[in-house]
């Protein structure tokens, strides 16, 4: 197949540009939680049937969870249920279930360390939301437990739940407990891809423009 | 892919799979746990001001937490501090446990419980036919509800894998002449009182007016026997655990401690008793439980039948010996964070708040009194022997501690002690000065878990390693914690300290067979 020098700096050009217009959205994936890394003297609170935690955030609309991890203590293979819920109806509700909008499971690889479970959840408004660590189950000989932290990471939860004996989430002596979600930015409207491809076209006949000389006196030195 | 990419990538790949290699060697997975914990009954008259409820204003959500509250109504009646040890139980069906030994001060008790003779025969089964209501002890009647409570309470852990292993403690064996709804002033005509002066009985008497008596001990069996009884009939044991109990001992009065343990002579059938779990190939679990507070010998523990229990155990090649009493055997002071403030013996003294330590006699010489718990003694030198583990209750807080033969006579083992008599029951590290005006004590590391409800569970992995975790909550009844600060990696064996006897038995042979031949050399004139 041939292809003409032209036409080869022409789909290099529009790849690097097309690179040039991705990479702000892979840069700014980022977290939109994350309440640091628990120190070596961290409390262990237990994850059980009866005891969930959960931290809150904010979410813009069209922002996308990717990932959601925290930071676990236990046997390698124990599974677990992390939920995403609304703010509304939330805390202090013994409904709290009608507020869920994802949910996924995960399961812990690393002890004493963040594990990170994939997720793919859009919000569709802004606002906050909370993470939540449930455990439905209780198999043999496996126990899991959430470090504490000081909730000084680089994007500090809104506040803090924890599901007690009376069955409902409740901010109130709930601890501060490690999670991090990771989410990617609100996708470019289309006016911006107008102007993208507004100024691809700009360069696109700059560089035709300043071409053609060089064309020409390589034509006349044949 | 050229060769320098392929080459690349499968050594990649090989160090994935080595890492995946260790990582899955590291992992040791549980095989078999169990979970402790004793004294969920509370007092009506001294309950923890932390557990009062109140409802100040009717449109708010009721059973607010206050300090001039009044105790739950319910718990006023069944005398348990339901709320703590309610929670305590969801946390042990989260881990799951295969077991929970309960450490005694099951109910409040405290009263004497005097049955009609047919009852007594028929294993404390009412009958209205042959008794009237003036042949039954109102005390009875009062322990029988607080015993029915506690068993509907532990009922749902039998549905999710959990069985649970009773043991007696002070307020289930003993009566106290003056506990709620008796009084100094208008003591209980059943049992002695402090001073000895009467009562209806010639049992003997004591200086806390708490003595233990056959018809408490009776009231245990009643209310118990089903579950201890199951270790042999296996009705539901190997359903619920998963487990066969092998070896039960102590299930008739004839393998029960006896005379040579209690002054009485009252046997102590499925009071004190024991029984094995082959957890996995080479990891033989003893488990024994045994009663501090018998008739006739308030205080102590069964040494002379824990021997014979423990040799048996030890020539079965048990791998690891548990052993659950009401007492610990060292009392702990959870005052020592105050200076000049302690509850060690002789401060306190048996029966009463302290330990099989608080059982001693004085000894004074030129003036100066010295004390001493040879019951205590003995008992310790035999766990240190056996390198068994004990977990106990009666002091109302959770520590977990080391301790040495007191003999001298076998080092190689310093058992752990496990106190996680924090089951509900009013702490025993009391709030400084006058609700609502009061205050938490002194915390001070380590005692910053003394007013902590907690409980202990033991893991047995497939490696045969024995792990021990804590796991309590704050009496403000913060989320469920690992208490680390009580967690022991690796708890000791049956096999190292009797590899130990060994080596010194067989150290202490050769040294007389040496002694032996040099005497017989010098006899013969042969050393100069």
């Amino acid at each position: 197949m041939n292809h003409s020098p032209k036409k080869i700096q022409s789909t290099l050009l529009a790849a690097v540009v097309a690179a040039i217009c991705l990479v702000p959205a892979v840069a700014n994936a980022s977290l939109v939680l994350d309440t640091g890394t628990p120190g070596s003297g961290a409390t262990l609170y237990q994850v059980s049937t009866s005891q969930w935690f959960a931290a809150e955030f904010y979410l813009s609309a069209g922002q996308t969870v990717d990932s959601v991890a925290a930071y676990l203590s236990g046997n390698a293979g124990e599974t677990y249920t992390l939920d995403i819920f609304s703010n509304t109806g939330f805390t202090n509700s013994r409904n709290y279930g009608q507020s869920q909008v994802y949910t996924t499971s995960g399961t812990l690889t690393t002890n004493n360390a963040w594990n990170t479970t994939s997720t793919d959840w859009t919000a569709t408004t802004s606002g906050y939301y909370w993470v939540a660590l449930e455990e439905a189950s209780s198999p043999r000989g496996f126990s899991l437990d959430l470090a504490s932290t000081t909730n000084n990471g680089t994007a500090p939860a809104a506040a803090f739940a924890f599901l007690g004996a009376n069955g409902e989430f409740t901010s109130t002596g709930a601890p501060d407990v490690a999670f991090q979600v990771d989410a990617t930015p609100v996708p470019l409207p289309a006016p911006a891809l107008l102007l993208g491809g507004g100024l691809l076209g700009l360069i696109g006949f700059a560089r035709g423009r300043r071409a053609k000389p060089r064309d020409q006196g390589a034509c006349s030195g044949e | 892919m050229n060769l320098r990419c392929l080459l690349a990538t499968l050594t990649l790949a090989a160090a994935g799979l080595g890492c995946a290699g260790i990582s899955s060697a590291q992992s040791d997975p549980v095989i078999f746990s169990f979970s402790t914990v004793g004294d969920s009954r509370t007092d009506p008259n001294k309950a923890d001001a932390t557990t009062f409820l109140a409802n100040p204003e009717p449109t708010q959500e009721g059973g607010a937490p206050s300090l001039t509250g009044t105790i739950l109504p319910q718990d006023n009646m069944w005398v348990t501090n339901t709320e703590a040890y309610s929670t305590i139980l969801n946390g042990i069906k989260g881990q799951n446990p295969n077991l929970l030994f309960f450490n005694g001060d099951i109910i409040f008790g405290y009263g004497r419980p005097i049955l009609p003779s047919d009852w007594v025969t028929a294993n404390g089964k009412p009958n209205s036919f042959t008794t009237t209501e003036n042949d039954v002890s109102p005390d009875a009647v009062f322990e029988y509800i607080q015993y029915a409570f506690w068993r509907g309470l532990i009922a749902p852990l039998f549905l999710s894998g959990t069985y649970v292993i009773p043991v007696p403690g002070n307020h289930e064996t003993q009566c106290s002449y003056s506990a709620e709804p008796y009084s100094s002033s208008s003591p209980n005509p059943n049992c002695n009182n402090a001073s000895g002066t009467f009562t209806n009985t010639s049992w003997p008497n004591n200086l806390t007016g708490k003595t233990a008596y056959p018809e408490n001990e009776n009231m245990f069996r009643y209310n118990m026997i089903d579950l201890i009884n199951d270790l042999k009939a296996n009705i539901r044991f190997s359903n619920v655990t998963g487990y066969f109990a092998q070896n039960p001992n102590g299930l008739t009065p004839a393998t029960a401690p006896g005379i040579s343990d209690t002054v009485s002579g009252n046997n102590q059938a499925y009071l004190t008793y024991s029984f094995d779990i082959q957890a996995a190939t080479g990891v033989l679990l003893h488990f024994v439980i045994i009663n501090t507070d018998p008739s006739g010998n308030d205080g102590t523990a069964p040494v002379n039948w824990l021997t014979a229990d423990f040799q048996a155990a030890a020539a079965r090649g048990v791998s690891n010996i548990f052993v659950f009493g009401h007492k610990p055997a060292f009392t702990y002071n959870y005052l020592s964070a105050t200076p000049g403030t302690s509850v060690l013996p002789p401060t306190t003294n048996n029966p009463g708040p302290g330990g099989l330590d608080a059982t001693y006699t004085t000894t004074t010489v030129n003036g100066v009194p010295t004390y001493s718990s040879p019951n205590r003694d003995a008992f310790w030198s035999l766990i240190a022997e056996y390198g068994a583990t004990y977990f106990s209750g009666h002091e109302h807080t959770v520590n977990v501690s080391t301790h040495a033969d007191p003999t001298g006579t076998y080092t190689a083992i310093t058992p752990y002690q496990v106190i996680v008599g924090s089951g509900g029951s009013p702490f025993d590290d009391k709030l400084v000065g006058t609700c609502p005006n009061c205050a938490e004590p002194n915390s001070a590391p380590p005692h910053q878990y003394d007013r902590y409800y907690a409980w202990a569970t033991v893991s047995v992995h497939q490696s045969g390693k024995i792990s021990l975790q804590v796991s309590g909550f704050s009496d403000q009844f913060s989320p469920v914690q690992d208490l680390t600060l009580y967690d022991v990696s690796t708890l000791q064996t049956a096999g190292q300290a009797q590899t130990a006897v060994e080596l010194a038995a067989r150290k202490k042979k050769k040294a007389a067979l040496i002694e032996r031949r040099a005497n017989q050399l010098l006899a013969a004139g042969d050393v100069k």
